[in-house]
């Protein structure tokens, strides 16, 4: 059973779901909402190994052992989602679920874009200066930044390369570009990364959860085999 | 230049501190509650984080920093902030240094002990705990549910289950007892942890520099760290740790990413020890206080030594 993990208003990975779907990946959609309301958890760690067994309110299964493949958009849970708790309590409460979610992550099985990085749920997020040190060791042009700038803007139009899974899609690009991607990728431990670039293959920002409906049929075809671990 | 960051009042940073002056080594000091004195103004160019940073009168190129020891509260809860509004110019500039200080933390090729991504994995206990098993130590049953029936079944298997937060806010760890049983309901509002209680003497384990340096804490309480709340004053002793034992404890510090490292471990009457959890800021001047043991000169060498 392959899995997109999501909050319901992600519009891109509900638009990965629909295509991926038609591409034969059943992907089982599940939200951060279905998450915080779950009927049951059950999440072992005994005689070395871990295991999680949820049941959400409308009735499904999830076992992590019997998922196969999961697109991982988790955000943050949601304090408003905590039923009963008091106001005291919500902070608290919101850190339990979080600490209990990244736990859960980690039992799922390969493949997993992205995995969990703590503290995010689904691949690293550096700041931008960050990035900026992490592209230029992977062999990525960068422009000078001084502090207190903000990033550079990110027209729509601006290119953008998908690593996803080791493969680099997107745009014609040279062969630098995309060996640096994918060094990228690799570097910051993010299987499935967005990467933004300027005039001249100028790096410009990179996110671990890109618009996917940018990568179009070309990023699908790369999802569906990388969750169905044909790399 | 070593850098030390947090507040030098604080016993940890002061044992680091003295040390470092002992060794005639250089260093400077970014005292979290003079941050309206302090400024860091950060470049990158050619892929290299770089920048000034100002200690009141004193200017520091990050350049020159070699390695840094992070000892850092949480920023909003300063008392000089006490009071001041969300969106203060004071409480804005506090954070824009802290932010700025973690960007260059993060990506600076000097030895920083620790980076707060390395730190990260205790946010998540069980997170934590799946990763000190993949380094080859074991840790207790621990079950998370929001079920009730399933604590029960757990309970009677086990005989005798404490519970404790999953996340890196601290609390008190209590043993389920039958007292408990009738509010043991509410969890249903928000999964909880429970772990089997096993029974052993605990050592808290400070690894640094290759060293590890081993604390048997002699107590009755369930959660030593507040048995005086309870009348149980608690034993420290320095002891010998068996080789195998301090090279996996050396390995899972290394694997964690931290330069320094206080694992909880609980060593059973008979068999292989359990970690219940790896504290990436520990607060070893406590047990140094009372044993003697080196750790913070073990710091200072290690810092020294970048």
């Amino acid at each position: 059973m392959p899995l997109l993990l999501c909050d319901a208003e992600d519009a891109p990975a509900l638009w990965a779901w629909r295509h991926l779907v038609g591409r034969g990946v059943a992907l089982d959609v599940v939200t951060s909402a279905d998450l915080m309301r779950a009927h049951r958890w059950e999440h072992r760690l005994e005689g070395g190994t871990a295991r999680a067994l949820v049941e959400l309110s409308d009735g499904r299964t999830i076992d992590t052992a019997e998922v196969r493949g999961t697109l991982n958009r988790l955000t943050a849970p949601r304090a408003e989602l905590l039923g009963r708790a008091v106001e005291s309590d919500r902070d608290y409460a919101v850190q339990e679920v979080w600490a209990m979610w990244m736990s859960w992550l980690h039992t799922l099985p390969e493949p997993v874009l992205n995995r969990v990085t703590p503290p995010s749920l689904s691949g690293p997020w550096p700041s931008y200066p960050q990035w900026l040190v992490h592209a230029s060791e992977a062999g990525l042009r960068t422009a000078p930044w001084a502090g207190g700038e903000t990033e550079p803007p990110r027209p729509h139009t601006a290119p953008m390369l998908f690593v996803a899974a080791g493969a680099v899609v997107g745009p014609r690009a040279p062969a630098s570009v995309v060996r640096g991607c994918r060094a990228l990728s690799a570097a910051v431990g993010c299987a499935l990364l967005g990467v933004w670039f300027g005039p001249g293959w100028t790096f410009a920002g990179a996110t671990a959860q890109p618009d996917l409906r940018r990568g179009g049929r070309a990023l699908v075809d790369v999802l569906a085999n990388a969750l169905r671990g044909l790399e | 230049m070593i850098l030390l960051c947090g507040i030098p009042s604080e016993r940890p940073l002061e044992l680091v501190a003295t040390e470092l002056e002992d060794r005639g080594a250089p260093y400077a000091v970014l005292n979290q509650r003079r941050f309206a004195e302090c400024e860091l103004t950060l470049e990158v160019v050619a892929g290299e984080m770089g920048g000034l940073l100002r200690l009141g009168r004193r200017a520091v190129p990050v350049a020159d920093v070699s390695a840094a020891y992070v000892r850092l509260m949480d920023d909003r809860a300063l008392p000089e902030l006490r009071g001041v509004g969300p969106h203060a110019h004071l409480r804005t500039r506090c954070r824009a240094l802290h932010e700025a200080l973690d960007q260059w933390l993060e990506v600076t090729p000097a030895r920083v002990v620790n980076r707060t991504s390395a730190q990260a994995s205790n946010g998540s206990k069980p997170y934590q705990s799946q990763l000190i098993v993949a380094a080859g130590l074991r840790v207790p049953d621990t079950l998370i549910t929001n079920d009730p029936e399933a604590v029960l079944a757990f309970r009677a298997r086990h005989r005798r289950v404490v519970y404790k937060s999953m996340s890196g806010v601290r609390s008190i760890v209590r043993e389920l007892g039958e007292e408990d049983l009738p509010r043991l309901e509410r969890i249903r509002w928000c999964p909880t942890q429970f772990q089997e209680r096993v029974q052993g003497t605990d050592v808290r384990v400070h690894c640094v520099g290759g060293e590890a340096y081993a604390t048997a804490v002699r107590s009755s309480a369930t959660d030593y760290r507040y048995g005086h709340q309870d009348g149980e004053e608690a034993r420290l002793e320095a002891v010998a740790l068996d080789d195998d034992v301090a090279q996996l404890c050396l390995r899972l510090t290394a694997t964690l990413g931290l330069e320094l490292a206080g694992l909880d471990l609980r060593m059973p009457p008979d068999g292989d020890p359990y970690c219940f959890e790896v504290n990436p800021s520990p607060a070893f001047s406590y047990y140094e206080d009372h044993t003697g043991q080196p750790v913070a000169g073990a710091i200072a060498r290690h810092l020294a030594a970048a």
